[in-house]
């Protein structure tokens, strides 16, 4: 087999030589497997900075006590309570967001326009569309999932608005339909 | 055996097959960077991938099964939400949430079998579960004396998820050939036996 040669930074080739002795592995062998796996991965239509990227971020939501269920045994749920349990499960919902807002904010970047758009649209599953835009005093948050039914609508609704408001943002304006969700927001 | 020479104080040469190289130049046009970009982006995500304590293969591996359960149609939602749902209707509709948890999990089982094909053994289908179910601390599924032994512990369950876990389990299994024979449930506990129905 030939053997050609590729330039890398000199400090993350040390770093990559000393990760290949850590495993007990030829440098060698763990570069070939590195690259084996990153092209099976670019032949699937995926790339490995956003499989990476998206694992760390689903590991945090993991970690923070977040569980993965069907979403239709969510909607059908949601479909049996009442008003009541609705306007409290809201209520937590808003809670939860804030919580993950401080949480979030903590362990990434405290920028609310890459929170949402690197890690909150990749927590809520579902949408064809997460649309932020602004950064500063006033952003304006789109969303759109038409699988998504009214309630939990509302409750990704409330989610984000709880988020934002841990980064001192107050909802000024929104529009909740089943499937879409449109916020505007001003910093408090 | 390897080979690195270093070309400058900054840059390192490696020593690639050809064969990969060839694909690392192909991949690297595609995506609009170049080969020394690319490859340095390469070593920075496999040891970011060391630094969250798995190798590039697990991460990649979980990756593939992350988005293999969103095509499903699954949702990510906080524990202490889907209690709080659940407490407040179980009780006034526990039949019917118990139905729809195992027709739910009956889909789930058919879509595991159109996705990957006839499981050959256990370790398989516990890989799987263990992969979906983020919320159990302990899978074991083992084969004993021709039955399916499968154990669930998740300590701060209530007992209303851990029923309807229960049921959805069920369901995986009926749509995976196997029926359930005996069951022994209790708060953030599940043990249950499967036969092949064939």
């Amino acid at each position: 087999m030939s053997r050609k040669f590729l330039a890398a930074r000199k400090d993350i080739a040390d770093e990559f030589i000393n990760l290949a002795r850590k495993k007990g592995m030829t440098v060698t062998k763990l570069l070939n497997e590195t690259l084996r796996n990153t092209i099976a991965l670019e032949k699937n239509g995926l790339t490995l900075n956003k499989a990476v990227d998206e694992y760390l971020i689903i590991k945090t939501a993991q970690e923070s006590g977040f569980i993965l269920v069907p979403a239709e045994l969510v909607y059908s749920l949601l479909d049996k309570a009442t008003p009541k349990a609705i306007e409290e499960i809201m209520d937590n919902w808003r809670n939860i967001g804030k919580w993950c807002g401080k949480c979030f904010s903590t362990r990434f970047t405290n920028n609310p326009h890459d929170l949402l758009k690197i890690y909150i649209a990749n927590i809520i599953w579902g949408l064809s569309d997460f649309i932020v835009e602004g950064n500063g005093e006033s952003i304006s948050i789109r969303c759109i999932g038409s699988s998504l039914n009214e309630k939990y609508t509302r409750g990704i609704a409330n989610f984000i608005e709880g988020f934002m408001e841990s980064l001192d943002y107050k909802c000024i304006r929104k529009d909740i339909v089943k499937g879409i969700i449109s916020l505007k927001l001003r910093r408090t | 055996m390897w080979c690195l020479l270093l070309v400058s104080k900054d840059k390192k040469l490696i020593a690639v097959p050809g064969d990969l190289l060839e694909k690392i130049y192909a991949v690297s046009a595609k995506e609009g960077k170049t080969p020394f970009l690319y490859i340095n982006e390469i070593f920075e995500q496999a040891l970011r991938a060391h630094d969250m304590g798995k190798s590039l293969r697990q991460v990649i591996d979980a990756y593939i099964m992350i988005e293999t359960v969103k095509n499903a149609g699954s949702t990510i939602i906080s524990s202490e939400s889907l209690h709080a749902i659940i407490q407040k209707i179980y009780e006034n509709s526990t039949d019917e949430l118990k139905k729809k948890w195992l027709e739910t999990g009956g889909w789930y089982g058919k879509y595991i079998l159109a996705k990957f094909g006839e499981l050959k053994n256990p370790e398989e289908l516990k890989n799987l579960l263990e992969a979906y179910l983020w919320d159990m601390n302990e899978i074991h599924l083992v084969r004993l004396d021709g039955k399916l032994l499968l154990r669930c512990i998740s300590p701060h369950q209530p007992i209303e998820l851990t029923e309807l876990s229960a049921s959805f389990l069920e369901g995986v299994m009926s749509a995976l050939g196997y029926k359930c024979i005996r069951k022994d449930i209790v708060k953030g506990v599940i043990l249950m036996e499967f036969k092949s129905i064939e």
